[in-house]
């Protein structure tokens, strides 16, 4: 029981902090990622493990189990943010689906703007004064 | 006959290690090369890989006290502004370094006749051209001939395109009338059609084929120290094996490629009664004169999306406007700008992270894409002159993972490399100021760049005021041979990786062509 609550709310946490953009990736986070890892990350933290015990006693007594209430607590109170933060970015940023939109960005930049010739950019350079030293 | 008998020890086999190994391969010699790192898979080190941001930061990190691999050694360098990078595995630095790979310029050989400081080197440029062009054959170097900032060069790969940073900064020079030139870059395509550029590594350039002609490649083996002889002769080397045993291996010729911190590390742990201060230690220039190319950074952010990141990092675009010494500066010799492309996604985040300006939630991505492929850097890469108050010594109260000394260093930048720096940097943000950056930010010296180790075991005519002589030899033991950028005379104001494994070229010719100079 702890353990699929502690995952609901570690994923829920991450949908906050990490929230979906619709001009970037309209796709939830925790979806994409490997939720387990942080699960994993934030059991090793003992103030949060306790705090986590603690909620899951106040879910067991809540009637409607509402996540978000202790979701939006932890994400306020940023009691994991420093625990798994690194590891957020590193796994958001080198996930397939984050570098695909990124690539498309840049594709789309690059079709809209037209290389240009090198050569040209280099007369100034060719006509300038400059020369090595012959020594 | 006789030549098949000459047993060759390099030890190192980094980027001038793998250079001499291959170079003497092609003879007759019975060649093994030690190198204390491990051979790395090449895909696990590309950095066209997704995860490379990630891999930068832990075991590829360039901070060997960060990375603290057993590979590395300890590195006291808190009486330093700037700290050592390096790798030691085979490839050496190659492994992580950007592939920016100019050469020196004809008046880096002259800097005493022409400017009245540092040294003159015993050997100029000329002399060097050749092995510059093989060189750069076998570590694929690209660029575009023409420079006028250098002598005409022979052959190099087509240019690393500029990409929309390139060309914007690139206008920013011709607006204000300044030299730049596309980067020349050890960098290459393996296929044709292939998106990115694949680095050219040591490894891969030079030590693949050497062991394809015979080369016996000992990894994860440690050199701890040579032994010498009644006669002032190295007679062969210690080294510690992966499974921590103390081994000796005799030679007749013993090659130094470990770098400006490695080689001083070796000779002054080598010390014994004939040579009480360390091996070919005479001139008591051992260990001294260490430059590290103080490094400046200004980074421009632009309001619109150019996709900056677009391209391999290190290789964009230089100037050497101003390289050589102008009356009207306060200062000798000159500095390099070196057009750095935009950070990746998560460089970027990190970066936003360092400055506090991290925000999770709702305004997580305003941020990011505030500074996501908007920032262009250039880096100042001074030259340094050699001065004996710049030293490494050995650092007895750490020591590595076979108990072998540490490295201490001791390093304070000179008035005249502070004016440069600071000349440098505003020069910089003219251009990017030129070019319309919005927001600009600029510091120096960089601490995690030491990258360029030089002049610790200087080169000269005069054995009392250098280590190694024209060829490599050492003046006190003739059989030892140094090929790393330790035995820079003066630093040049470009990176150096060019110039060194030139030079490890010249040298082993010298050695091919007249091995008993070295023997007898």
């Amino acid at each position: 029981m702890i353990k699929q609550n502690i995952k609901i709310i570690t994923e829920g946490v991450i949908n906050k902090m990490i929230p979906s953009n619709k001009n970037f990736l309209k796709t939830k986070t925790s979806t994409i990622l490997n939720i387990d890892k942080f699960v994993k990350i934030i059991k090793k933290n003992p103030i949060i493990k306790k705090k986590i015990v603690h909620i899951n006693n106040l879910i067991k007594k809540s009637k409607n189990k509402n996540y978000q209430i202790f979701i939006n607590e932890i994400f306020k109170t940023r009691i994991i943010e420093d625990d798994i933060k690194k590891q957020l970015l590193e796994d958001y940023f080198s996930s397939k689906k984050v570098i695909k939109v990124l690539k498309i960005k840049t594709q789309n930049f690059l079709k809209k703007n037209k290389k240009k010739n090198i050569n040209n950019l280099l007369q100034c350079v060719k006509k300038s004064k400059l020369i090595y030293k012959n020594v | 006959m006789y030549l098949k008998k000459i047993h060759i020890i390099i030890v190192g086999a980094g980027a001038s290690g793998a250079a001499a190994a291959w170079n003497l391969s092609k003879n007759n010699f019975k060649i093994t090369c030690l190198e204390q790192g491990p051979l790395i898979n090449k895909s696990s080190y590309s950095f066209n890989q997704n995860k490379w941001e990630i891999y930068k930061n832990n075991k590829f990190h360039i901070n060997p006290n960060v990375r603290r691999l057993k590979s590395d050694y300890p590195i006291d360098d808190k009486d330093s502004p700037i700290s050592i990078a390096n790798f030691n595995a085979v490839g050496g630095s190659t492994i992580l370094f950007s592939g920016h790979f100019p050469r020196f310029h004809p008046s880096d050989f002259k800097t005493k006749t022409l400017d009245n400081v540092g040294e003159d080197w015993p050997l100029n440029y000329e002399d060097l051209e050749t092995f510059y062009d093989i060189n750069d054959k076998m570590m694929k170097v690209s660029g575009l001939l023409g420079d006028p900032a250098y002598p005409p060069m022979k052959h190099l790969y087509p240019t690393v395109p500029l990409y929309p940073a390139g060309e914007l900064v690139a206008q920013g020079f011709n607006k204000l009338g300044w030299h730049w030139w596309p980067s020349y870059s050890a960098l290459f395509k393996e296929k044709r059609n292939q998106e990115n550029f694949v680095r050219s590594t040591a490894d891969i350039c030079y030590l693949q084929e050497a062991i394809k002609n015979g080369v016996k490649l000992k990894t994860n083996s440690r050199v701890i120290k040579i032994i010498t002889d009644s006669t002032n002769r190295a007679t062969g080397i210690v080294y510690i094996t992966n499974k921590k045993k103390k081994k000796f291996l005799k030679a007749d010729i013993i090659i130094l490629a470990c770098s400006g911190i490695g080689t001083p590390r070796i000779l002054l742990n080598s010390k014994n009664k004939r040579f009480p201060n360390g091996l070919a230690n005479g001139s008591g220039l051992v260990g001294k004169n260490l430059m590290l190319h103080p490094l400046g950074y200004v980074e421009g952010t632009f309001s619109k999306f150019i996709a900056s990141f677009k391209g391999p990092s290190g290789c964009c675009i230089a100037s050497q406007e101003f390289y050589e010494t102008r009356k009207k500066e306060q200062f000798k010799r000159g500095f390099t700008m070196q057009v750095l492309r935009g950070n990746g996604p998560l460089e970027t985040v990190m970066q936003i992270e360092k400055f506090g300006k991290l925000q999770f939630g709702k305004n997580f991505f305003r941020e990011f894409l505030k500074n996501y492929g908007k920032t262009i850097s250039i880096a100042i890469i001074c030259e340094d002159l050699p001065e004996r108050k710049n030293y490494v010594e050995l650092d007895y109260k750490h020591r590595d993972s076979s108990g072998m000394p540490g490295i201490k260093i001791h390093y304070k930048l000179s008035n005249n490399s502070k004016k440069m720096l600071a000349n440098g940097i505003s020069k910089a943000r003219r251009v990017l100021k030129t070019i319309g950056a919005n927001k600009i930010f600029s510091f120096g010296p960089v601490r995690h760049t030491g990258w360029h180790i030089m002049g610790t075991t200087k080169m000269g005519l005069d054995k009392k005021r250098s280590v190694v002589n024209q060829f490599g030899q050492t003046h006190d033991i003739k059989n030892l041979v140094i090929v790393d950028s330790s035995i820079f005379v003066t630093s040049g104001g470009v990176n150096p990786m060019s110039t060194l494994q030139a030079l490890a070229l010249k040298i082993t010719d010298y050695i091919k062509k007249s091995p008993e100079k070295y023997i007898i």
